[in-house]
Order: structure tokens, then C-alpha cells, then sequence
């Protein structure tokens, strides 16, 4: 490199733009300039990831969770829509461990009477955030700010589509915020993730509105209402609480919660593209038995 | 061409099993590794500058659009850029040491990752905390510095395959033409073979594709140390042979000539690229590597004791004339035309040139044989490079500018040549309480062979050696000099010339030694 001028030059070049794309998108992350960019890249890596993903999620799966365990053999009045919800999956082949988180996820929304969109989790997010790229997108009748069940729980909300594949943020998210209500009381609070930590692994935490609110480990939450359904649809089982954190002087009551949802482990997910009407309240909850586990 | 789509093949693999495969990983430590980081860092070590700056830039923008980001866009691109332009600032580091590469690309891992959090750390404040960041970075920093060799191994290989130059003989600041590097004689001695890899193959990486032709670069990879090291005796040799054949570098002490090349043994036109094969190799019936000391003999006798007088003025001038004037290269018009200094310029013509005054002209690069030492006149000190043509020494006349190495109290001077590799001002060994001065350039594989026990006689050297092996070496641009590290400096601003003009190592030329054989 004998041109140390122009090198420096295309630095420099690369300096700036790279920090006014930072600051537009840091002032307004929705700018149509960056939406336009997004969605035309995105459409494109994001057609990458779902053409690989045949090849890459059996990988990435075996890398996760290493020895797939046997699924329990429990399909019988659902085995009609588990047909057509492979078409939809669009894999010939189900392993076990799909098997069984599908067989889990249609009939948590079956309980809950949600009409889902199965899909599966094709990409991860880099760094510190906690998104996941999932195979389905505006093609399928995906749209952000739509509700995104896990087999047992709550999983995260869609905060991007494009037309292939949509972006989840996982509620484990450091920046994700989920309305929740607890279970026999029906008081109201909020859960937010830990991020990609490791000391409170795979841990959510509760805040209570009302700081006088006793809480007891054992407790369930689903997810509240939100206006017109969205970003989340009500009666979603979130998790239970594990540990209390009372401290004094705080505003809120404080818990920790152990979801029900493995946010390691998401294969297939369900995007609820519709509700039954009414808020299923209390009913998709595990019994709590299964739920103290 | 094929080779940027190989890198940005590679750039688009790494992202999209960084993003499906490697992000979803759950380790020990809660970290991941970074491919696409990994990747840049290594492109950038093969690619140089703008290379590893355009493919940071543009893996990080990658990064930034592709779907399950939700971060700032720009800001793995401005990490990443920053990243590969520092990598290909120390590309040569690829050159010199496989041990030196594999430090600085794990080094940049680490930086790169640090830098990558805390940019995060400062823009998505609320969401990331610092405990967070204390938390996954040790561990992320760890995975790639274990994967970042490997990453290096494979796009140094493909690289090679492809046909790349991994070294750059002027990437270096080390490996420059009356570069700025520090001496590289007795002292330096280690440092000048480790650069030239001469007898240094099993450490340095010996791979100079970047002026050689492709078919150099295909025995390449059998060299230095991705091929590991050689096992036995023969295969040593082998290697050694390969890396003479790939660097032009001599295999052993000796292989060149020392002091001027007998007369007739060569042309002194330069030879095409083409026909240049092999590793340059003794010539017996026509000199012996280390003539120059039986062509010095006579010069011990002469050592006017009279006040040396530089004319630096004129120079620039004078050379600058001698190249207009053509090259002389015959023995016929030896006589007249090869003295530049006669037409009313220059010392001459202000009387700086009787007969009493020594006479040291500093001269660059000159042209064959210009400029002749009459006879009768005293020997000037004759400094520089100037690949020498015909005129040379022959052993009756009077060496020109050769100080007696005995005598007491005498400064010895030695002036090197430029060449095409190493410049380095050599500190000769020199006998206690008489400094020795080096100027100039000296040519790498010459910058090895300082070898203590040699007379201490100052040497000149003739340039023609290296001109013929390297002709690409003479029409190098002229450099001037650098302070800092790298090829920039702070002095050194873009379109800028440094005050002060030329060189501060100064070529000194031989614009005297026509009359000689």
C-alpha cells in the first residue's frame, strides 16, 4: 500500500459515515432513510439465512442442546393439525425435539383458543442483544408487534418483518418490557430480562406496581392485555416466580421469575396471528404442580 | 478480482454462520466468539489497509442489516473498520514473524471485541450494563483469541492459493530504500536476516509474492511457516533454496558480491525480469566474494590528511544533469562525458576541486560510471549508491575514498549502497576509539553479512548486483525521510513534503569511479 493519502481518505470516509448512520438511527431508529436500508438488506441476508437454514439449523441444534431427549408420545386429537402445520413449518423431516416443542405449542394455543403461525428460529443475534431471526415474514401475514409463543410460554414479540423472515425480541431481552398479571390475584406489573447474563441465567425480573404486594414463590403470571392485541395477546403463561427480592425502599414489589419458555433453546415458535376474542385469563397456565418445577 | 470475490465470499460465510450457528451457542462464560471479526482481522493482515478497512466496513454494516440485529446501524461498522485499518497498518508483521501475526491478530480480537462492547456499552446504555459487558467480554475475548490462529491459517492459505502477496517488501518501514529503520549491521545483524529470511525460514513467513510473478507464488506456500518446519537436513536446504529463489534473497554468506564486481562479468544492463531464475550463485572464474578486499589492498596507502570538504549544494544538480545526459556505459566516451561537474557548475567551477582538496560529492542513484577519478588527482570520498556501471575499480588505482583502517585516529567511513530491500545504516565493528560512520541504505542481504572478522576497511559496493537481481528496485519512487512508526508519520501529512527537503540518509554518489578499469 503505497497510497497512504487515499487509504487515509477512505478512512476517513468510512469514519463518517459509519458515524452519521449512528446518529441518525440513534435519534430516530425508524427514520425512512434506515427503514428503507433495512428492509432492502434485511430482505436480502435475511433470504441468505432462510436458504441455508435447512442446512444450518440441524447444526446449530445439535451444537445447542447437544443429545436430543425423547419425546413423550402424547398427539392424538391434534395429530390432523400437526400435519398441516408441517406443511407450514415447511421441514419434511421433524426431529424429535421439534416434535415435541410443536406438540407442546399447539396445544398451549390450543388451550388459549390463539390461531398461530408456526416458525423456526433461523438466526441469533450478535453481541449482547437477545433477538432471534425466525423463518416466516409480511408473506405469511407476519407483522411487528405481533405476539410470539414459545412451546410452553411466552417468547418474545416480532419488532421487524420483512418478507420472509420477521425479528423477534426474546423477553429475556434487557430492553424488552412484558405486561403480566399474576395468577390468583390479578395483580398488575411487568417483566423485564437480564440480557445475556450469566447471574441470573435465564431468569426474568417482576415488578409489581403495588410495592405492599406480598409475593410467594409458586406464583404464575400470564401476560396482560394490551390494546388491540398487540404486542401481546392476553393469557400468555410467562413464568413463575422463584425468588422474592424484597428490599426496602423500593417502589415495586420485586421477584424473579423463572419463565416458562427456554429462551437457550427456541426452535419452533408460534407467531399468534390471531385471538379467540376473549382473554382466556387464567386457563393455558400448567397446573401448578408441573409448574414448581 | 477473483480474489475480492473470495474475500467477500468469505466475509458473507463467516456472517452467516456467525449469525445461525455460532450466536445461538451457549458457553461457558456466556460469550461467543466473533467469525466475521476474526475474519476481517485476518483479511485485513493479508490485504493491507484499505483492504481491511473496506471489508471491515462492509462486514460490519452486514452486521448491522442483517435481520436479527436490532442495534444502531453503523456501529460494528465503525468498530470493524477501525479494526481492519489498523490490522493492514501492520500487515508486514505477516511477513516477518508467524508468531509476531498470530499476536497482533489476537491482540486485535480483543480490541476489536472491547471496542465492540463498548460502544455498546455507551449507546445502549439502559439495556446493557457495564456489569454485563464484564461479565461476556472476558470470555468472548478468549474464544477468539484461541480461534483467531486458525482463522489466520485458513485466509493466509486461500490467500496464497489465490495468488496473493503476503509480504510487501515496502510495507515496512524496515523495508525500505534508505528507509528509516535502525541500523542493521553488527548489531542488528539478527533483525536484518529475520526480515530477509535468509538462513530465517523456519521463523519468518517467506512469501514475496507481491513483485514476483505468479509462478513464484505457487512454491510459496511450501515455504516458511505454514509449511512447519523442515525435518530433515535435505529438506532445510530445500526450503532454503525456495526462500533464496521466492525473496532474492542469497542463501548463504558470500553469495554476492562484496565491493565492486570485476569488470566483464556481467552486463551492466540491468537483466529483464525474465530471465532471472535461480538464486544468485558464485561465479569463480570470474571473482570471489570478497574481492573487494583484495581490490582494496592499495588504498591503505593513500590517506591524505587533509580537511574534507562537503559539497552537498551541488548534488542534486549535478545527478539531476547526469540523467539528463543519458546514461555512458561504453568504455569508449568513458573519458569526457561521464564528468558532469565540468560544465561550469558544481565544484569544479568554484575551485573546490584543485588539486590539494579532497573532494566528496554526494550524488544519488547516478548513472553509470559518471563522473571519472583522474589519475593524478587525489581520491574523492565517493558516497552512495548509483548502481555501478562499468566503472570500477581496478585494483592499481587508488581506492577512492578508502581510509586506512590502521591508522590511528582516522575516521573509517562506510558507505552502503541503497538497494531494494532493507536500508539500514550499518554500524560496522569497528576497532575501539575510532568512530565509524555508516550512511546509506544498505542493501538487506548485504545487511547480514557484516561479518566481524572482515578487514575493517570501508566497503563500496557496487549496486549492480542487486540491480540485476531486482530491477523492479531501481525505479522506486525516492523517499523521504519518516519519523514514527509505519510508512506515516506526523511529520509526514498527505501532500506535504517534510521540511527539510530530500532524505536525511544520504545517498552518496558515485559520480568518480568511471575512470576505474
Amino acid at each position: 500500500m503505497r497510497d497512504t493519502r487515499s487509504s487515509r481518505l477512505l478512512l476517513a470516509a468510512a469514519l463518517i459515515t459509519a458515524l452519521a448512520l449512528i446518529a441518525i438511527s440513534y435519534q430516530n431508529a425508524s427514520a425512512p432513510l434506515l427503514r428503507g436500508i433495512r428492509n432492502v438488506a434485511g430482505s436480502a441476508l435475511g433470504g441468505a439465512e432462510r436458504a441455508i437454514s435447512p442446512v444450518t439449523a440441524p447444526v446449530a441444534r445439535f451444537l445447542r442442546s447437544g443429545v436430543v431427549a425423547a419425546g413423550n408420545g402424547q398427539v392424538t386429537a391434534l395429530q390432523r393439525q400437526l400435519t398441516t402445520l408441517r406443511a407450514q413449518v415447511g421441514a419434511a423431516q421433524l426431529t424429535k425435539a421439534e416434535y415435541r416443542q410443536l406438540d407442546q405449542l399447539l396445544r398451549t394455543s390450543g388451550t388459549g383458543g390463539y390461531r398461530v403461525l408456526a416458525a423456526s428460529v433461523i438466526a441469533f443475534g450478535q453481541g449482547f442483544q437477545q433477538t432471534v431471526t425466525l423463518n416466516a415474514g409480511t408473506a405469511q401475514g407476519v407483522r411487528p408487534e405481533q405476539t410470539v409463543l414459545g412451546p410452553a410460554g411466552l417468547a418474545g414479540r416480532v419488532i421487524a418483518a420483512t418478507g420472509q423472515t420477521c425479528t423477534v425480541l426474546l423477553a429475556s431481552d434487557a430492553g424488552s418490557v412484558v405486561g403480566v398479571r399474576l395468577e390468583p390475584s390479578g395483580q398488575i406489573g411487568w417483566v423485564t430480562g437480564y440480557g445475556r447474563t450469566a447471574d441470573h441465567a435465564g431468569l426474568l425480573k417482576l415488578q409489581i406496581l403495588d410495592p405492599a404486594t406480598v409475593l410467594t414463590p409458586g406464583e404464575q403470571l400470564v401476560t396482560a392485555a394490551s390494546m388491540n392485541d398487540r404486542p401481546f395477546v392476553p393469557g400468555i403463561p410467562v413464568g413463575v416466580i422463584a425468588a422474592v427480592l424484597n428490599r426496602a425502599g423500593t417502589l415495586t414489589a420485586q421477584a424473579l421469575v423463572r419463565p416458562y419458555a427456554d429462551f437457550t433453546a427456541l426452535d419452533v415458535v408460534g407467531i399468534v396471528i390471531g385471538s379467540a376474542g376473549h382473554s382466556p385469563s387464567f386457563a393455558v397456565l400448567p397446573p401448578p404442580s408441573k409448574a414448581r418445577r | 478480482m477473483r480474489r475480492v470475490a473470495v474475500a467477500v465470499a468469505a466475509l458473507a460465510a463467516a456472517l452467516l454462520i456467525q449469525l445461525t450457528i455460532v450466536n445461538g451457542l451457549v458457553l461457558p462464560g456466556g460469550g461467543t466468539p466473533d467469525l466475521v471479526l476474526l475474519c476481517v482481522i485476518a483479511l485485513a493482515l493479508v490485504g493491507g489497509r484499505r483492504g481491511g478497512l473496506i471489508a471491515g466496513f462492509g462486514a460490519g454494516l452486514a452486521i448491522d442489516l442483517a435481520p436479527p440485529a436490532s442495534q444502531l446501524l453503523g456501529q460494528y461498522a465503525l468498530v470493524f473498520c477501525l479494526v481492519g485499518y489498523c490490522c493492514g497498518r501492520l500487515r508486514f508483521t505477516l511477513r516477518r514473524s508467524a508468531a509476531l501475526a498470530l499476536a497482533v491478530a489476537a491482540m486485535a480480537a480483543a480490541v476489536g471485541e472491547a471496542l465492540a462492547a463498548g460502544i455498546t456499552l455507551a449507546l445502549d446504555s439502559p439495556d446493557v450494563t457495564w456489569a454485563t459487558v464484564v461479565q461476556l467480554l472476558p470470555s468472548s475475548v478468549l474464544y477468539d483469541v484461541v480461534l483467531s490462529p486458525l482463522v489466520l491459517f485458513v485466509v493466509v492459505r486461500v490467500a496464497l492459493a489465490l495468488g496473493a502477496g503476503v509480504g510487501e517488501p515496502a510495507g515496512s518501514p524496515a523495508l525500505e530504500l534508505g528507509g528509516s529503520a535502525g541500523p542493521a549491521g553488527a548489531a542488528g545483524e539478527g533483525a536484518a536476516r529475520r526480515v530477509g529470511l535468509a538462513g530465517a525460514g523456519r521463523v519468518g513467513l517467506a512469501v514475496c509474492g507481491s513483485l514476483r510473478p505468479a509462478g513464484d507464488v505457487a512454491a510459496a506456500g511450501a515455504v516458511g511457516w505454514l509449511s512447519g518446519p523442515a525435518k530433515s537436513r535435505q529438506a532445510r536446504r530445500a526450503q532454503d533454496r525456495r526462500i533464496a529463489l521466492l525473496t532474492g534473497a542469497a542463501q548463504r554468506k558470500g553469495d554476492v558480491w562484496v565491493g565492486s564486481r570485476p569488470a566483464g562479468v556481467r552486463p551492466a544492463d540491468p537483466v529483464p525480469a525474465g530471465r532471472k531464475t535461480g538464486p544468485v550463485r558464485l561465479n569463480p572464474g570470474a571473482g570471489v566474494a570478497g574481492s573487494a578486499a583484495a581490490v582494496s589492498r592499495p588504498a591503505a596507502r593513500v590517506v591524505p590528511q587533509r580537511p574534507v570538504r562537503l559539497g552537498l549544494a551541488d548534488q542534486q544538480r549535478r545527478s539531476r544533469r547526469a540523467r539528463s545526459g543519458g546514461l555512458i556505459r561504453s568504455g569508449a566516451d568513458r573519458s569526457g562525458a561521464g564528468r558532469p561537474d565540468r560544465d561550469g557548475h558544481g565544484v569544479d567551477r568554484h575551485g573546490l576541486f584543485g588539486s590539494g582538496v579532497r573532494r566528496i560529492s554526494f550524488g544519488s542513484g547516478n548513472p553509470v560510471g559518471a563522473g571519472r577519478l583522474s589519475p593524478g588527482r587525489l581520491s574523492p570520498v565517493r558516497l552512495g549508491p548509483g548502481w555501478l556501471g562499468p566503472g570500477r575499480l581496478s585494483p592499481g588505482r587508488l581506492g577512492p575514498g578508502r581510509l586506512s583502517p590502521g591508522r590511528p585516529g582516522v575516521p573509517r567511513i562506510s558507505f552502503a549502497g541503497g538497494s531494494e530491500l532493507v536500508g539500514a545504516g550499518r554500524v560496522s565493528r569497528s576497532r575501539p576509539g575510532i568512530p565509524s560512520i555508516a550512511f546509506g541504505g544498505g542493501s538487506l542481504r548485504r545487511a547480514g553479512r557484516m561479518s566481524p572478522g572482515r578487514p575493517a576497511a570501508p566497503r563500496f559496493r557496487s549496486e549492480s548486483s542487486s540491480s540485476v537481481r531486482n530491477p523492479a528496485a531501481r525505479s522506486r519512487p525516492r523517499k523521504t525521510a519518516r519519523f514514527g512508526i509505519g510508512r506515516s508519520s506526523v511529520l509526514h501529512l498527505p501532500g506535504l513534503r517534510r521540511a527539510g527537503g530530500r532524505s536525511t540518509v544520504w545517498r552518496i554518489g558515485s559520480t568518480r569511479t568511471k575512470g576505474y578499469s
